[in-house]
């Protein structure tokens, strides 16, 4: 198939035309032969062969004209193809890098609200821990959920 | 007769190849960090501000980490729509 592409690719247009032109003028001819009777001398012993060479180039010009505007629209095909994948991925692009800055500026407001809620807790440290202190088995507790396993007596 | 067939599925199936690769895009670098293990309470601690502190930042860590999913939701659903928009 590759072989075919590339001698229809190769070929230029007016071949196929030509071929099936001279096809289809040569099968008038063999067939009409008796209505021209000037040329019928010269031409008569060989119209068995111009038949057969006529019916092959039409038959070959038509075949590779349809294998031609048929690769051609196949090529129209994968170039429009090509055009859309080159616009999603330029769209993908962008997409990727609105997430990317979104991500950044978020991530930065939850590292200021830690921050910022630290910063209240050690300021306020002395007052909360004179009102409480806690026993070991409340922090055991509480590490047990942080790492997610069962402590419970 | 065999043979013959063999060789026109082959050629139709070659014939019919499309010559236009695709891929899913790569998830962007941040959302392809893991979600890091909650913090524990140091042993012994009785101040309630320091628990209070490991509080904040698991909670920190969550917030976070929610984030990083929905990032990711997000951003596979956009990437799908994009990638199924070329027929």
């Amino acid at each position: 198939m590759w072989f075919l592409t590339w001698l229809v690719n190769w070929t230029p247009d007016f071949v196929f035309h030509l071929m099936i032109i001279i096809g289809a003028i040569g099968i008038l001819v063999s067939f009409f032969m008796n209505l021209l009777p000037s040329i019928v001398p010269l031409i008569s012993p060989y119209k068995t062969l111009i038949q057969i060479i006529s019916i092959a180039l039409l038959l070959c010009g038509t075949w590779f004209e349809g294998f031609n505007t048929n690769n051609k629209v196949w090529e129209a095909k994968v170039k429009d193809l090509q055009e859309q994948v080159a616009i999603s991925e330029k769209k993908s692009t962008e997409a990727n890098d609105k997430i990317e800055y979104v991500y950044v500026d978020r991530i930065k407001v939850i590292k200021d609200t830690q921050t910022q809620t630290t910063n209240n807790i050690k300021k306020d440290a002395n007052e909360i821990d004179k009102q409480c202190n806690v026993i070991t088995e409340a922090v055991d507790i509480l590490n047990s959920s942080a790492t997610n396993q069962k402590s419970f007596k | 007769m065999k043979y013959l067939l063999m060789i026109l599925t082959a050629l139709i199936i070659t014939s019919c190849t499309v010559p236009v690769n695709r891929s899913f895009p790569d998830l962007p670098k941040s959302l392809t960090q893991e979600c890091l293990d909650l913090q524990i309470v140091p042993k012994g601690t009785i101040k309630l501000s320091e628990i209070l502190i490991v509080v904040t930042t698991n909670y920190s860590q969550y917030h976070q980490c929610r984030f990083e999913v929905e990032s990711f939701q997000q951003w596979h659903k956009q990437q799908k729509e994009i990638f199924e928009s070329v027929k």
